[in-house]
């Protein structure tokens, strides 16, 4: 009944044309008929959508890219497809994560760049449709491309689309790589901001991302390729509660049973946190992450200036991405952060950033090591670096030049 | 670096408007290398050649071998330098070489205690003189980091055991009948031939793991690389004991063989000097037949 009473608080300019209490109670319980349909929530009140539904999409880039656990089978299976004398193949299981129902058995013929899948499990690899593919290229390294299939991840059994790579170093072994091709993307008004939300799954559990990721863009950017593998500013560990734009909310992910691919909705409930404020040192700043360390809330904060307002709490900056014209850079500082309401926090992060060399000696050598760091002293990653132009590095003795060269990558 | 004086060492790279190109510079002292230690090794030789039985001027021939080899190491080092990627690899098998080199001179100046000894005894004894002589060069050489120098010195123990080895065995072989082109033969055979099938299992292994990289001629590449560079350390210490009749009756009495074959060739500069040094005669056995 708390929330009942906390909705007719809400309805202030209602309350000037009750005349009663019986034409208050019917407008409370109309509200509430209308609040428990999900139509409208307080979320609204705060600039926040209640839900977005997100639409299955395929990115044409691989978003997240990890290794495969193959192992062979030494004996055929019950049926399999015609194979010619001397073809070469290889029979096995394909485990995609840990767990027993994402795993398929494989007929993969190289020569004939043709790969088998026993969708159904039942030992034939002859019955099942949808279940053949083929690569372009007939060498030991071959891509299949466009798998959809439906794997086990944290949140249920969901439609995803892959690409495999399977290598053949040797006859008995094989390297295979599996890339996530799909995610569930929506258009949503968050606090007046026309932002993509999407949802990135992942097989569960792999390499402990069982949750999967949160994209969080500004919708003009939502056709711009995703890449998680090398960290991404537009992607995050899905929160179970979110602060943007000033905007707090807790988040429900939920995904709808029916025809696949299926939908996928983000329900925001709004929170009204108590604040604290932190001051921040580094310019540059494009956003910073900060992921919860107890349970509070994923605070993304776009384009700050020196002050910042976000919810109080322990929290670790796992994030802090530069940006200037087409510049970006990026940097895992691992910060711990702890905000509280009275007092302020500060933080140090971001730009600008400095070319940075540390020089030892190994004997008769002079050993330099270069860093890109920022006003932090945190190393940070340049996107888009053209690697055919590496740094350089000058020792002078006094003002003469007695070396320079070019480092190498590594 | 020969200099010596406070370096300022400053980066420079593109950061794409996030930031000053040019770095802050970082001072570093940098003082000339300490040469001291450097010559522990080449001390130690001068130290075995005051030894009583090798007190003669035609022991401290030793240092030709021995300076040639590092002096070509060094050679091939500055010239590597220049190509930039394979400095460091050339740095590398330079100093196993002339590790070995010193190693080798240590063994031919100790020889003596191994005179009349079992193959045994004269195998362990050339790996182990070998194997610490190398071991010292490698510490003192300021080359390597403290990782590095235990993988180098395992390597270098594992060049002392191919040449102990390939000596003792070439010894082996020639016991019936020895002449110095013989036992040069033998020693390249051994040597050569032991590093070719000491490959074979690991470049099998490699070919069946990543066909794609390893060839079928792998193991004669790899072998034949390691097992030509091992020789061509040895071959001046071989060329030594030809031209150099203390070294040749060192030599001889160490892997127990007579001078009976081409040791009448050799001149008379190079003749045997056991009695002046105290050391016992070597078996005589009749020369070789053709």
């Amino acid at each position: 009944m708390k929330s009942t009473n906390t909705t007719c608080d809400r309805l202030n300019p209602l309350r000037g044309r009750c005349h009663g209490a019986l034409r208050r109670g019917v407008a409370c319980l109309v509200w509430a008929a209308v609040w428990s349909t999900g139509w409208w929530s307080g979320a609204e009140a705060a600039g926040i959508p209640a839900a977005v539904d997100l639409e299955w999409r395929r990115s044409e880039i691989a978003l997240s890219t990890f290794g495969l656990d193959l192992q062979e089978r030494p004996t055929p299976f019950r049926k399999e497809p015609p194979v010619d004398p001397g073809e070469t193949i290889w029979r096995g299981d394909l485990k995609i994560g840990a767990s027993v129902n994402n795993s398929w058995p494989l007929l993969w013929s190289v020569t004939q760049a043709r790969l088998h899948l026993d969708l159904n499990r039942n030992g034939d690899l002859t019955d099942d449709t949808n279940s053949v593919f083929i690569s372009e290229s007939k060498n030991d390294y071959q891509q299949f491309t466009g798998l959809r299939l439906e794997l086990e991840s944290a949140s249920g059994r969901r439609t995803f689309l892959l690409d495999l790579g399977l290598h053949r170093w040797s006859a008995d072994r094989l390297y295979g790589s599996c890339s996530i091709r799909s995610y569930w993307s929506g258009r949503a008004n968050w606090q007046g901001a026309d932002l993509e939300l999407g949802v990135v799954e992942m097989p569960a559990p792999i390499r402990g991302k069982e949750s999967g990721f949160l994209i969080l863009r500004p919708w003009s950017e939502h056709e711009k390729p995703l890449r998680l593998s090398e960290g991404s500013a537009e992607a995050f560990s899905s929160p179970k509660k979110l602060f943007y734009l000033g905007g707090a909310a807790a988040v429900a992910k939920t995904f709808a049973d029916g025809p696949r691919p299926e939908t996928c909705r983000l329900a925001f409930t709004a929170e009204q946190p108590p604040m604290g404020a932190v001051t921040l040192q580094g310019s540059h700043i494009d956003r910073l992450i900060f992921e919860p360390e107890k349970g509070g809330f994923t605070a993304v904060i776009d384009k700050p200036g020196t002050k910042i307002s976000m919810p109080v709490g322990s929290y670790r900056l796992t994030s802090t991405w530069l940006r200037k014209d087409a510049a970006q850079a990026g940097g895992t500082p691992g910060l711990h952060v702890l905000v509280k309401s009275d007092s302020l926090t500060n933080v140090v992060t971001g730009g600008p950033l400095t070319n940075s060399v540390t020089a030892r000696r190994q004997g008769r050598r002079l050993v330099v090591d270069h860093r890109v760091v920022g006003v932090d002293g945190r190393e940070y990653r340049l996107r888009n670096e053209n690697r055919q132009r590496p740094p350089k590095v000058t020792i002078l003795l006094g003002e003469k030049v007695v070396n320079s060269g070019k480092f190498a990558y590594g | 670096m020969n200099l010596a004086g406070e370096l300022k060492v400053v980066a420079s790279h593109d950061l794409q408007g996030l930031g000053e190109d040019q770095g802050v510079p970082v001072i570093f002292r940098w003082s000339g290398p300490n040469l001291m230690p450097l010559l522990i090794p080449w001390m130690l030789i001068l130290g075995l050649l005051a030894l009583p039985p090798n007190r003669r001027g035609q022991a401290w021939w030793i240092w030709v071998p021995v300076v040639a080899i590092s002096g070509a190491a060094w050679g091939a080092r500055q010239l590597a330098a220049t190509s930039g990627p394979t400095e460091e690899i050339v740095g590398v098998i330079g100093l196993l070489g002339s590790s070995a080199a010193l190693g080798l001179a240590a063994a031919w100046l100790l020889g003596h205690l191994l005179q009349g000894q079992v193959r045994g005894v004269v195998f362990v004894g050339l790996l182990l003189i070998t194997a610490v002589m190398g071991l010292i060069n490698i510490l003192v050489s300021q080359e390597v980091d403290p990782l590095g120098a235990g993988v180098m010195g395992v390597g270098t123990g594992i060049a002392s055991f191919g040449l102990a080895l390939s000596i003792t065995l070439a010894g082996l072989c020639c016991r019936r009948c020895y002449s110095w082109g013989r036992l040069t033969v033998w020693v390249a055979i051994w040597l050569v031939g032991g590093w070719l099938v000491a490959m074979v299992p690991f470049s099998v292994m490699l070919w069946i793991q990543v066909p794609r990289f390893i060839g079928p001629c792998a193991p004669f590449l790899w072998g034949g690389l390691v097992g030509g560079l091992s020789f061509l350390v040895l071959l001046p210490f071989l060329v030594l004991a030809r031209v150099n009749g203390f070294y040749g009756q060192r030599l001889a009495g160490m892997l127990g063989l007579s001078l009976g074959g081409d040791a009448a060739a050799q001149p008379p500069v190079l003749a045997p000097a056991h009695s002046a040094s105290g050391q016992g005669e070597p078996p005589q056995r009749p020369a070789c037949k053709p």
